[in-house]
């Protein structure tokens, strides 16, 4: 076995792998980490996206937002299956782990209050989990997961697209649903932003970049979702709070992250700026619906005797 | 379902094969034969192939402007039934010589897996889609 700086010179310089049998322990560890987040946040995004999906206008709608759903928990059931590779239990995951043990993105702990925000989170949110798959997909050492996304990143572009979809018609129906909409991206462009997790000047170093597990940084990560976010919001002429700089041929943000979020009322406080440790803590502590989530993932399971 | 099939149309056709979608489309005009190109060029917007690859489209004719596009869909609730609508429409309405689009689903013959040439089956496997 290689030492680990070894590996991951090895790893940079295009090595890929297929089984535990040619991982460093750190390797592993790196690897199992990431797929936990990512099967948490898909298999968590279905019973964020189910209530409103019910309340969806008409049934065409009804069905897209369904098979949505169904999407969604084969991706996380794909995460799973590749962590049981890796010596993970599946059901144990699944069913056996507190709602606190969920490692999800904090967006999918939040209550989806109406068919605005539902569209909203497959336009922000969605979009979000292409751009962190796509990167995998086209950049990971992990063969197994590299193989599994072509499926996973065809299924999120129809998200992508039916959520694109409603929000135009939202913007274009009434007065009352481009305020509803406005009031969605309020609060969810902002969670989009913090998706991606700590600007990589606070990062001091990233395993998973160094193992190639992922390509890009979380810099290059989150300026790709503004640079497709952003001429949305602006076509459907929706205010949010960031712009692109021609000086600097970046998206730039109107305020300083990390801001803080109050929960009850889905605000961000834009002029009160807290610590990207802060960030941490709360997203640690879970947002208000993690334990409604979870239980309803946890309570359809049904033993059956064979 | 299938009972009140067999008593309109007899018992569903098990010989259809990737020739059905062919043979329609070798037999139409040039002008027709440009609109399946543009249809062949359409997403599934779930699977990684387009709707001719996926046979989805029966037959397309044209009359005086007026086109006609035969199709059907793999469910009867397909959660992409508005999109794809939309996607034909749009695509053949731009083109010079088509006045008007309809686009109508007959679900006769019914669609099957039958219906894939190998080419494509190929194509989802490697996806991961199993059929």
């Amino acid at each position: 076995m290689p030492t680990e700086k070894q590996f991951k010179k090895e790893l940079q310089n295009g090595r890929m792998i297929e089984s535990t049998e040619e991982m460093t322990d750190g390797y592993k560890k790196a690897l199992k980490q990431i797929l936990i987040v990512s099967g948490d946040t898909e298999l968590m995004s279905a019973p964020a996206y189910y209530d409103q999906s019910l309340n969806a206008p008409s049934l065409d709608a009804r069905a897209s937002c369904i098979s949505v759903i169904q999407d969604e928990l084969g991706h996380g059931h794909i995460a799973y299956r590749l962590l049981e590779d890796l010596g993970e239990d599946r059901e144990e995951l699944i069913y056996e782990r507190e709602p606190h043990e969920f490692r999800n993105t904090y967006g999918f702990d939040q209550h989806i209050d109406n068919f605005a925000e539902l569209v909203t989170a497959h336009g922000m949110f969605d979009r979000a989990g292409i751009v962190l798959l796509s990167d995998i997909h086209e950049n990971t050492s992990y063969a197994p997961w590299k193989r599994a996304l072509t499926k996973v990143s065809k299924e999120e572009q129809f998200h992508l697209r039916h959520g694109e979809t409603w929000m135009r018609r939202l913007a274009n129906n009434s007065e009352k649903t481009k305020r509803q909409l406005q009031e969605a991206v309020d609060w969810m462009f902002p969670m989009g932003v913090e998706w991606f997790g700590m600007p990589d000047d606070k990062k001091k170093h990233d395993d998973q970049l160094e193992y190639r597990i992922k390509g890009k940084s979380n810099d290059e990560l989150r300026q790709d979702w503004l640079s497709r976010a952003l001429p949305l919001m602006n076509e459907l002429d929706l205010d949010v709070p960031a712009h692109y700089d021609e000086d600097s041929d970046e998206y730039v943000l109107d305020y300083d992250m990390p801001v803080a979020f109050d929960e009850d009322n889905k605000e961000w406080r834009f002029d009160e700026s807290i610590s990207w440790s802060d960030v941490m803590d709360r997203w640690r502590s879970r947002g208000p619906a993690n334990e409604k989530y979870v239980n309803l993932i946890q309570s359809g399971k049904v033993d059956v005797e064979v | 379902m299938s009972s009140a099939r067999s008593e309109r149309n007899g018992p569903a056709d098990t010989s259809l094969s990737s020739e059905f979608v062919e043979e329609r489309r070798a037999d139409a005009s040039p002008f027709e034969q440009r609109l399946w190109d543009v249809l062949d060029e359409i997403p599934d917007p779930h699977i990684p192939v387009s709707l001719v690859e996926m046979a989805m489209v029966y037959d397309v004719t044209e009359d005086d402007g007026h086109v006609s596009v035969e199709m059907t869909f793999p469910c009867m609730g397909c959660p992409a039934y508005d999109m794809i609508h939309n996607d034909i429409e749009s695509c053949l309405a731009v083109i010079d010589g088509v006045d008007d689009v309809d686009v109508d689903v007959v679900w006769d013959p019914v669609w099957s897996k039958e219906l894939l040439t190998q080419e494509v089956r190929d194509k989802m496997n490697e996806s991961g889609i199993s059929l």
